[in-house]
C-alpha cells in the first residue's frame, strides 16, 4: 500500500516536473525572440543571424526540445547567453543566498505566526483576539514592496539602525526576512487560529479540563497536535512560496539570490538560466507539497491508514 | 602555541634585526579607503565592446585606460585630447601612427606592447565579418589596416583620410584589451574577468549582485586614491539614498530628479549633476512599414514638430538642469559649429501644425509610438504632454509605454523613443549625424530601422566624413544638418543628464558622461 502510494507520488511529480519544462520552454519562445532582447539595439540583422546560430536558435523548436530534454537528464542546465557560463552554476551560487533569506524568513513567520494565532483563539472575541487579526490582516494585505521601502526607510534612513541593502552580516539580513516574513505570519496567525477554535470546543478538550490538566498541556498536547493538519497545509504551501516570492523582496533589498537573478534573466529573455530557474522553483514547491503529505500521515494516524 | 623559549628567540631576534636596520622614518601613510558607489543596474558582462551601456561605462575608465582620452580637467567642455597609453599621434594621408607609452602594464603583470594595441583595434576583434565584438564596426568605421610596426609603435590606415582617428581612439574601442589573455578567456570569459591598464583591477564581477575592484598599485600613473571601489547593485532608490544617508555608501547614482532637492537637504552630502553627451529624441518611422504608414508625409512630420512647445516641456520637467535643442544637431559641445543664433527651421506654431495636418491629407489614423517605459528621465512625462499637443491640432498617437527594448523595437510603431550620444569625436558632430544615420548606421541598418537616407543625404555624408580642412567640414556639415532637417525623420527632445550623490567629504569631478573616473585628479579623499 506504502509502495504504490510512493511511486503514485513521484509519477505525479515527474509528469508535474515535464509539464514546467514544456510549459516554460513553449512560452520563452513563442513570447518573443531572445535574441533581438540580448544583443545590443543597434544590432545588425547579420549579427542577430550569427547569434542564432551560435546558439542554435535557428533549428526547429522540436528539435531544439528534444536536445534540451535530454541535456537536462545529464544534469546539463544550458549556459547563460549573458555571460556564457553554465546556468546551473549561476544558479546554485545564488540558492544558497535565497535559502537562507526564506529559512530565516520562515523562522519570523512560524514564530510570530503560530503563537499568535493560538493567543487569538483563547482569546476569541477580546480585544486582543481583535488586536492579532488585525495585524495579521496588515501583514498579509501589505504589499511586501512597499513595506520593504518603508522599512529602509524607517530603520535606514530613519533610525540608521541597519544597512539598506545587500548582504554580509546578520544585520542585512534583518528586514528582508522580516518583509517577506510577515506576510506569511499574517495567514499563519489565522489559519491557526480558524484550527485552534475548531478543536477547543471538542469533547476531547472538555475531557482534559475535566481530568485537570494545565492550560499549557492542554493547548499543546491536546489542542495543537488536533489542529495541526490546517496549519501544516498553509506551513507547506508557504514553504514554496517563500522561494518564489523572493523575488520582489530580493529586488528591493538588493539581496543577490535566485529572485535576482531571474528578474534579470527574464528582462533579458536569457532562456536556459530563466528555464532553470523555473524548473528550480517547481522543485523546491513540488518537495514542499511531498512534504506536507509525509506530514498529515505522521501527524493524523488515520490519513497513513487510509493510503 | 608560542612557547617561553621560542617567543625569547624571536624577541632577541626581532631585537637584534631593529638595531640593524637603518633608522629610516616611515611616512605615516594613511589607510586608503574602500569605497562603495550604489548603482541601479550592472550590465551582463564588461567587455569594452559588448558590454557598453551606461551602466558599465562608469566601470570602464577604472578597469582599462584609452590611448587617447577627453580631458575634463584641462577643458571641462571637453574639446580638448589628452594622451594616455598613447603618447603622439601623427597622420600621413591616409595613416596614423601611433607612438605608445612604454612600461604599462597589465593588471596580470603583463606588458603592454604594439601587438595589444593593434589586436585592440583589429578587424579580428572589433570590425571582421566575424568580429569578436562585432559593434565595434561602427566606431572603428573606415579602418583598413591596423599593424605594429615597432615594439610601442602602431599604425591605422583608414580607406579615406580621416583627421578623427585619435578622436575615436578616446571612445570605447581606445581602451587596451591584453591580446593572449583575451585570446585565451573568448570574448565572453574576458567580460567576466577582464584585465586592463587601469587604476583598479577586478577582483570579482557579478552582473546581478556587484563589481569589486581593487587598487592596481602598478598602475602607470602611480597607485589610485582608493583601496578599493565596490560598485554595488542596489536597484532601489530608497535603498541607495538610505545608504548614502548612513554612510554606509560614498556614492550613489540615478536620483530621481524630483528626488534631488531631498538629497541636497542631507547634512554631509553633496548632489551633482551633468548635462552628458547625449540626447532623448523620438524617431517618426518615414518607410512603408507598416503599410499606408501615414508619417511618409513629410508635411505630417512638420505638423509633429511644430505642434509641440518642447522648451516649455523640457523646462516644465527639468528646470534649468538641461535644454531643448531647437535646431538639430547645432549642440554647444560642437564648439566651432555650435550657432547659438540659429534660427529653428521649425517653431512651435499650433495654427501652422493644423495646416500642415490639412494639407498632409491625415485622416485621423492612429500613429502608435513605442517608448520604453521609465528607462529615460522624465521621457514617458514629456510623452505624455507631447500627446495631449498633437491631440490639439489633430495628430491622434497613442504612445505605448513598453518593458523593454525588445518589446519596443518589435514593428509596427510609428514613432519610436531612443537617445543617441555625441561625444565619439569630441568637438565634432560626426556621431550624431552621420555615425547614427548615414547609410550604415543604426537608425538605417537595425531591424527596427525607422528611415532611408536620401540621395542628396547619402552623397553630403560622404563627403563631409572624409573632408578634412575644418571649414570645408563645417560647410558640408551645415549642408547634411539641412537635408536632415528638410526630411525631419525625428526630433532630438533634450540634453541627457546623469546625477549623482556623495559623501561630501571626498572631492570628486563628474564629467559630462555616465563614466565615473575614480583615479587621481578626478577623486581626491
Amino acid at each position: 500500500m506504502r509502495t504504490r502510494f510512493w511511486i503514485s507520488r513521484l509519477l505525479r511529480t515527474l509528469v508535474t516536473i515535464c509539464f514546467v519544462v514544456t510549459f516554460t520552454f513553449v512560452v520563452l519562445r513563442t513570447t518573443g525572440d531572445p535574441v533581438v532582447a540580448l544583443l545590443s539595439p543597434d544590432a545588425l540583422p547579420s549579427e542577430i543571424e550569427q547569434f542564432r546560430i551560435q546558439w542554435k536558435l535557428d533549428r526547429p523548436m522540436i528539435e531544439q526540445y528534444i536536445s534540451y530534454g535530454a541535456n537536462l537528464l545529464t544534469g546539463d542546465f544550458g549556459r547563460s547567453y549573458q555571460d556564457g557560463r553554465p546556468a546551473l552554476q549561476s544558479i546554485l551560487e545564488r540558492l544558497p543566498n535565497t535559502l537562507l533569506l526564506g529559512g530565516f524568513s520562515y523562522l519570523i513567520a512560524i514564530l510570530i505566526g503560530i503563537p499568535s494565532g493560538i493567543v487569538a483563539a483563547l482569546n476569541r472575541g477580546r480585544l486582543i483576539d481583535r488586536a492579532v487579526m488585525s495585524l495579521a490582516v496588515f501583514g498579509f494585505a501589505m504589499p511586501n514592496f512597499f513595506l520593504g521601502i518603508l522599512l529602509i526607510l524607517a530603520f535606514s534612513f530613519g533610525l540608521r539602525m541597519l544597512p539598506s541593502a545587500g548582504m554580509g552580516t546578520f544585520s542585512h539580513l534583518l528586514m528582508p526576512s522580516f518583509t517577506l516574513g510577515i506576510y506569511v505570519a499574517g495567514t499563519l496567525a489565522r489559519f491557526t487560529r480558524s484550527a485552534m477554535l475548531e478543536v477547543l470546543d471538542k469533547p476531547y478538550m472538555k475531557l482534559a479540563r475535566a481530568k485537570g490538566a494545565a492550560p499549557f498541556r492542554r493547548v499543546f498536547v491536546h489542542a495543537l497536535p488536533n489542529a495541526s493538519i490546517p496549519i501544516v497545509t498553509i506551513v507547506g504551501l508557504n514553504l514554496g512560496s517563500l522561494v518564489s516570492g523572493a523575488v520582489v523582496v530580493e529586488t528591493v533589498f538588493g539581496w543577490p539570490g535566485i529572485g535576482r537573478l531571474l528578474v534579470t534573466a527574464v528582462t533579458a529573455r536569457d532562456l536556459a538560466l530563466v528555464q532553470g530557474l523555473v524548473l528550480v522553483m517547481s522543485i523546491f514547491m513540488i518537495v514542499s507539497n511531498l512534504v506536507v503529505d509525509l506530514a498529515y500521515g505522521i501527524l493524523d494516524p488515520r490519513i497513513r491508514s487510509s493510503r | 602555541m608560542l612557547k617561553r623559549r621560542e617567543f625569547g628567540k624571536l624577541a632577541f631576534a626581532g631585537g637584534v634585526t631593529s638595531l640593524a636596520a637603518p633608522r629610516v622614518a616611515l611616512p605615516q601613510i594613511a589607510p586608503r579607503p574602500a569605497l562603495t558607489v550604489a548603482v541601479e543596474a550592472l550590465w551582463q558582462n564588461i567587455a569594452p565592446i559588448n558590454g557598453i551601456s551606461n551602466a558599465s561605462a562608469r566601470i570602464f575608465p577604472n578597469v582599462y585606460d584609452r590611448l587617447v582620452e577627453i580631458d575634463y580637467l584641462k577643458d571641462p567642455t571637453g574639446q580638448t585630447l589628452s594622451p594616455r597609453l598613447a603618447t603622439g599621434w601623427s597622420r600621413k594621408d591616409n595613416v596614423w601612427t601611433v607612438e605608445l607609452r612604454p612600461g604599462v602594464k597589465f593588471h596580470n603583470g603583463a606588458t603592454m606592447t604594439a601587438e595589444d594595441v593593434a589586436f585592440t583595434l583589429s578587424e579580428e576583434r572589433l570590425w571582421g565579418k566575424t568580429a569578436y565584438e562585432p559593434r565595434g564596426r561602427t566606431f572603428a568605421a573606415g579602418f583598413v589596416r591596423v599593424e605594429a610596426v615597432g615594439p610601442l609603435t602602431v599604425e591605422i590606415e583608414t580607406a579615406e583620410p580621416d583627421i578623427n582617428v585619435p578622436g575615436k581612439l578616446s571612445g570605447y574601442i581606445g581602451y587596451v584589451v591584453p591580446k593572449a589573455y583575451y585570446l585565451e578567456k573568448g570574448v565572453d570569459g574576458f567580460g567576466q574577468a577582464p584585465v586592463g591598464t587601469g587604476p583598479y583591477k577586478i577582483r570579482s564581477y557579478r552582473g546581478n549582485e556587484a563589481a569589486v575592484l581593487d587598487a592596481f598599485d602598478d598602475y602607470w600613473e602611480g597607485p589610485p586614491p582608493a583601496r578599493s571601489l565596490t560598485f554595488k547593485l542596489v536597484p532601489e532608490y530608497a535603498g541607495r539614498l538610505a545608504g548614502l544617508a548612513t554612510g554606509e555608501f560614498d556614492f550613489i547614482c540615478s536620483i530621481p530628479t524630483d528626488q534631488e532637492k531631498q538629497v541636497q537637504g542631507l547634512s554631509g552630502v553633496k548632489l551633482v549633476r551633468q548635462q552628458v553627451g547625449n540626447y532623448t529624441a523620438v524617431l517618426f518611422n518615414t518607410r512603408n512599414d507598416p503599410e499606408g504608414n501615414p508619417l511618409q508625409n513629410q508635411d505630417l512630420r512638420y505638423a509633429l514638430i511644430r505642434a509641440v512647445d518642447m522648451d516649455t516641456i523640457v523646462k516644465a520637467l527639468f528646470g534649468d538642469a538641461t535644454f531643448f535643442p531647437a535646431v538639430p544637431f547645432n549642440f554647444p559641445e560642437y564648439g566651432r559649429y555650435y550657432d547659438p543664433a540659429a534660427k529653428p527651421r521649425l517653431p512651435f506654431d499650433p495654427a501652422t501644425a493644423k495646416a500642415l495636418v490639412e494639407k498632409s491629407g491625415y485622416k485621423g489614423q492612429k500613429l502608435i509610438w513605442h517608448i520604453t517605459r521609465g528607462f529615460w528621465t522624465n521621457y514617458d512625462a514629456a510623452a505624455e504632454i507631447m500627446v495631449e499637443m498633437w491631440r490639439a491640432v489633430g495628430i491622434n498617437v497613442e504612445a505605448q509605454f513598453l518593458d523593454n527594448f525588445q518589446l519596443a523595437y518589435a514593428r509596427p510603431f510609428h514613432m519610436l523613443a531612443v537617445s543617441g550620444g555625441t561625444t565619439f569625436i569630441p568637438g565634432d558632430p560626426y556621431q550624431p549625424l552621420w555615425l547614427d544615420w548615414s547609410p550604415t548606421g543604426v537608425i538605417s541598418s537595425a531591424a527596427w530601422k525607422t528611415w532611408d537616407p536620401t540621395p542628396e543625404f547619402v552623397e553630403t555624408g560622404k563627403a563631409y566624413s572624409s573632408a578634412i580642412d575644418l571649414d570645408e567640414r563645417k560647410r558640408l556639415f551645415n549642408k547634411l544638418s539641412d537635408e536632415w532637417q528638410r526630411v525631419t525623420p525625428g526630433q532630438y527632445m533634450w540634453k541627457s543628464v546623469a546625477n549623482w550623490a556623495h559623501q561630501a567629504k571626498y572631492g570628486w569631478v563628474a564629467i559630462p558622461e555616465f563614466e565615473m573616473r575614480m583615479r587621481g585628479g578626478y577623486l581626491k579623499l
